[in-house]
């Protein structure tokens, strides 16, 4: 377990002397109230900016910064469409044993789940690092935040963008893009300033771009029942989607380029 | 045969004023038609073609019930008004005398609920042939001739004959529809119409003071003194309670089926029929054209006399010619009076209902869903009625769903929220409908159970699914020489106050108070300046209500969120001061 930040011991004791607000509403909630609400946004913002791969902090502000009405918001674009209602409905979560990775290795070539487990392996990670949600007080928003997340990985994996600062990046224009949702935006704004210029051109020139015309045109990601199109052919996964996928950003990085 | 009316006013105030008709260019139709000679239009003329689309507005599905106008008549008796000459019509009038009170005695019956187009025959005096001249016209001539058979005109004709000094008026009505199913109505206990209307404690009191209210099939009125109004947006609610209204524990409204209140009006008026008190009534017999009567008469002046042609072919003349016409009013359009407005765009659905329990009967709701409000009003036994404005599109498709399908929608319309909604309407399969419905329901709080939604829709009575246009109009005059307008002719407004019926009941009220006064000072019944105290009574009054219903109308009819914010809070701060509320309880019930 990770140390504990200043700020959130300030919460947490701040929790202590106030008067009980509102029950837990499902497992791992923690009831916030407004003032609390506050001061975890601006503290994980600025954690957050000055130690970009604290994953935990990032999350924390997408939490605090999606004001209940943006998870409303997402909550409704899944509400607006059969998939998306079956999700929440069903409320499906992917872990390392719910996907059996190890079956997805052996999967087709170029189908998603095959395309998945490589990039997994390819980046080190697995679908279980993910940080479970906490603030979001109601519980169908939370399960949306918690299957956002989850999803993520498999944004990566279809993009094909690496989980180094740069890709996460371009994935998190792609995800304003797509959702409007402005807690993916927020990082998306504030870390650039933190690149190489060499790196911010790259991604100004090239990748922003294909973010946003990508995000705002494919069908909301949100809405994929991710495990059930595990054995699609992932080119046919993104041409029904209407995403390109883009220049391959190690290859870029290796060869210095930052124009196309 | 092609029918003109005239519409212009100035021409029939020029009519009036001369006296020289049929020279004067004001046509005397039925003659020139009849002739073959089809009139031409001069230009000061507004010449209007009436066509049997005009009328009230019609349920886009065919009610399996509805009465068919017949026009058989047509043609027979077209020819006898070709003998109608000018010096024909100058001999009669000479000695003819339209003290109302004679006029009363020549009055044969009160026809309704006979075989209707015998009615017309006898009504109209052609039965036995062509009768000599003088006879038909004294015949024809009435002090009173209301258009319309709908609740404003038979309250207007039962009122007229409930009062000891208007009930020696000779009284006509003239109704396009029949109306033998409503004057030998014998409901059954589970069928209910799907023309329902809320009645205030004022109308009711009215119609008691009458002696109409006695005849209402008491089984078939649901009061209620219980009211739930909420945004669908925000949640924000409004409740009204008995204590709101004033006297305190007397009921919010009455709701019953129109057509129990034309069955009582017109048994009342077969009551008063046997007591001598008749009025004429022509059903089944649409007014074709109403023209200005171009005869110049020493003693009565009958030249500014409305004459009104029907579809039997006969004339009726009237000292008195009154639209109870509805939207489309013939009468408004005879007299030139401008009707404006608009249309909301939206259609109200309505359907009788039955509820999954008998319970709560004394609770009317209503929530506002960005496309408009949807209603569920308490009927007996269980029932309840629906009024559910929306737009065109989803009303037709409400209309097509399955009868389970739509009963899940209307559950959902209360329940759930905007996006649910939304998604359910484009879903088709009634189980599909349904699993989604129950999971989104299952998530509501139980305690919001009893407190903030009505129980739910169990089944949809057959063939009660229809929908009608909403729009807004309210004419600049209700009056003008020789003509008064009531009901829906003269303004009708959006179902979500329930008060268009109300406020045709006032109208008759006030109306015929006036008429009550001219006839006590001997004053002519028909002259403008009578008429004119009705309407600048009534118009203020009518105006607030109507702009009231309209604003309200236009401030639910949006999700952008600043407007939802605003009327919110201002609702919540409503629903916090009783007092306020009383004062909303004491207009919307007309006490
Ligand atoms: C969906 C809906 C719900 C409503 N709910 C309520 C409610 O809850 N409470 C309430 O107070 N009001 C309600 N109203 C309004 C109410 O129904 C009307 O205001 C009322 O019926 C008007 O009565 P009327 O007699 O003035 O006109 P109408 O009922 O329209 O009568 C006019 C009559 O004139 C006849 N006519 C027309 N042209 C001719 C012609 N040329 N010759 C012969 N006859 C002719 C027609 O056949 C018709 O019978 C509602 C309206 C709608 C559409």
């Amino acid at each position: 377990m990770r140390p504990k930040l200043p700020l959130l011991t300030a919460v947490s004791l701040s929790r202590r002397y106030t008067p009980q607000l509102s029950p837990s509403r499902y497992p791992g909630h923690v009831p916030t109230n407004m003032f609390q609400k506050t001061l975890l946004a601006v503290g994980s913002g600025v954690t957050a900016f000055f130690n970009p791969r604290r994953g935990d902090i990032i999350a924390t502000l997408g939490e605090a910064t999606a004001l209940p009405f943006l998870m409303y918001r997402l909550r409704d674009v899944m509400l607006s469409d059969a998939t998306g209602r079956r999700i929440l409905r069903e409320k499906p979560r992917i872990t390392s044993k719910s996907l059996n990775i190890d079956a997805l290795r052996k999967y087709p070539a170029n189908s998603v789940g095959k395309v998945y487990s490589e990039w997994l392996d390819l980046e080190g990670v697995s679908p279980d690092t993910r940080a479970p949600v906490r603030y979001i007080d109601d519980p169908e928003c939370a399960y949306v935040m918690q299957r956002y997340r989850e999803c993520h990985d498999f944004y990566h994996a279809i993009t094909g963008l690496p989980i180094i600062i740069e890709g996460e990046i371009a994935l998190k224009m792609f995800e304003f893009a797509n959702t409007l949702i402005p807690m993916t935006g927020i990082g998306a704004l504030l870390a650039p300033s933190r690149l190489k210029p060499k790196q911010r051109e790259r991604l100004i020139n090239i990748y922003f771009p294909w973010a946003i015309k990508n995000g705002a045109t494919a069908k909301p990601l949100i809405n994929i029942y991710w495990e059930e199109i595990l054995m699609k052919d992932i080119q046919e996964l993104r041409d029904e989607l209407g995403i390109e996928k883009p220049p391959n950003l190690r290859e870029l990085r290796k060869l210095k380029i930052s124009h196309l | 045969m092609i029918r003109f009316a005239v519409t212009s006013r100035s021409c029939f105030r020029a009519a009036a004023k001369h006296c020289r008709p049929l020279r004067s260019g004001c046509y005397f139709s039925s003659t020139i038609c009849a002739g073959g000679k089809a009139p031409e239009p001069t230009e000061s003329e507004d010449i209007v073609r009436h066509t049997h689309s005009e009328g009230p507005p019609t349920p886009e599905i065919d009610h399996p019930n509805a009465p068919k106008p017949t026009e058989s008549e047509d043609a027979v008796h077209s020819d006898r008004n070709a003998e109608v000459t000018l010096d024909d019509l100058k001999r009669v009038s000479k000695t003819t005398d339209l003290d109302p009170t004679k006029l009363k005695d020549q009055t044969k019956a009160s026809y309704f609920g006979v075989a209707s187009n015998d009615s017309l025959h006898v009504a109209g005096g052609s039965k036995k042939g062509v009768r000599p001249l003088f006879s038909r016209i004294q015949n024809d001539a009435y002090d009173v001739v209301i258009v319309g058979g709908g609740v404003s005109g038979l309250t207007l004709a039962a009122s007229l004959k409930a009062s000891p000094h208007t009930s020696a008026l000779k009284v006509a009505l003239i109704e396009g529809m029949s109306l033998e199913s409503a004057a030998r109505w014998d409901p059954s206990p589970d069928q209910l119409s799907n023309r329902v209307s809320s009645i205030t404690p004022a109308s009711k009191s009215f119609l008691e003071k009458i002696g109409v209210w006695e005849h209402v099939y008491p089984e078939r009125v649901q009061e209620y003194d219980n009211m739930h109004v909420w945004d669908g947006v925000s949640g924000s609610r409004i409740q009204f309670d008995s204590f709101h209204l004033h006297p305190v524990g007397q009921s919010m409204a009455y709701m019953t089926e129109n057509i129990n209140l034309q069955h009582a009006l017109l048994s009342y008026l077969s009551e008063s029929a046997a007591t001598g008190n008749s009025v004429t009534i022509f059903d089944n017999t649409k007014v074709e054209e109403i023209t200005p009567t171009s005869v110049a008469l020493e003693d009565v002046d009958l030249s500014s006399w409305p004459s009104v042609r029907m579809s039997n072919g006969s004339t009726v003349y009237a000292r008195l010619l009154i639209g109870a016409d509805g939207v489309n009013s013939p009468v408004r359009s005879y007299a030139g009076i401008e009707s404006r407005g608009w249309d909301y765009g939206q259609h109200g659905l309505v359907a009788t209902l039955t509820m999954e329990w008998n319970d709560r009967q004394n609770v009317a709701w209503q929530r506002f869903l960005p496309t408009g409000p949807i209603a569920l009003l308490p009927m007996p036994d269980g029932k309840a009625s629906l009024v559910w404005s929306t737009t065109p599109k989803l009303a037709a498709h409400l209309k097509s769903l399955s009868p389970e399908a739509f009963c899940t929608l209307v559950n959902a319309a209360f329940r759930l929220d905007m996006t649910d909604l939304n998604y359910l309407y484009t879903r088709f399969n009634a189980e599909d409908i349904s699993a989604e419905f129950e999971w989104r329901d299952g998530l509501l709080p139980m305690e919001d159970e009893g407190a903030k939604f009505p129980l739910r829709v169990a089944e949809v009575q057959e063939g009660s699914r229809a929908s009608f246009p909403l729009r807004m109009r309210h004419c600049d005059s209700y009056v003008a020489p020789r003509v008064a307008l009531v009901g829906d002719a003269a303004h009708s407004t959006h179902p979500l106050a329930g008060q268009g019926l109300n406020l045709g009941q006032g109208d008759v009220a006030t109306l015929s108070s006036v008429l009550e006064k001219a006839v006590v000072r001997g004053a002519d019944i028909g002259d403008e300046v009578v008429l004119q105290e009705y309407w600048a009574e009534r118009y203020p009054v009518n105006h607030v209500m109507l702009g009231v219903i309209d604003k309200l109308q236009k401030l639910y009819c949006t999700d952008a969120a600043p407007i939802v914010a605003l009327r919110s809070v201002g609702l919540d701060v409503v629903n916090s001061l009783d007092w306020v509320k009383t004062m909303i309880m004491k207009q919307a019930t007309g006490v």
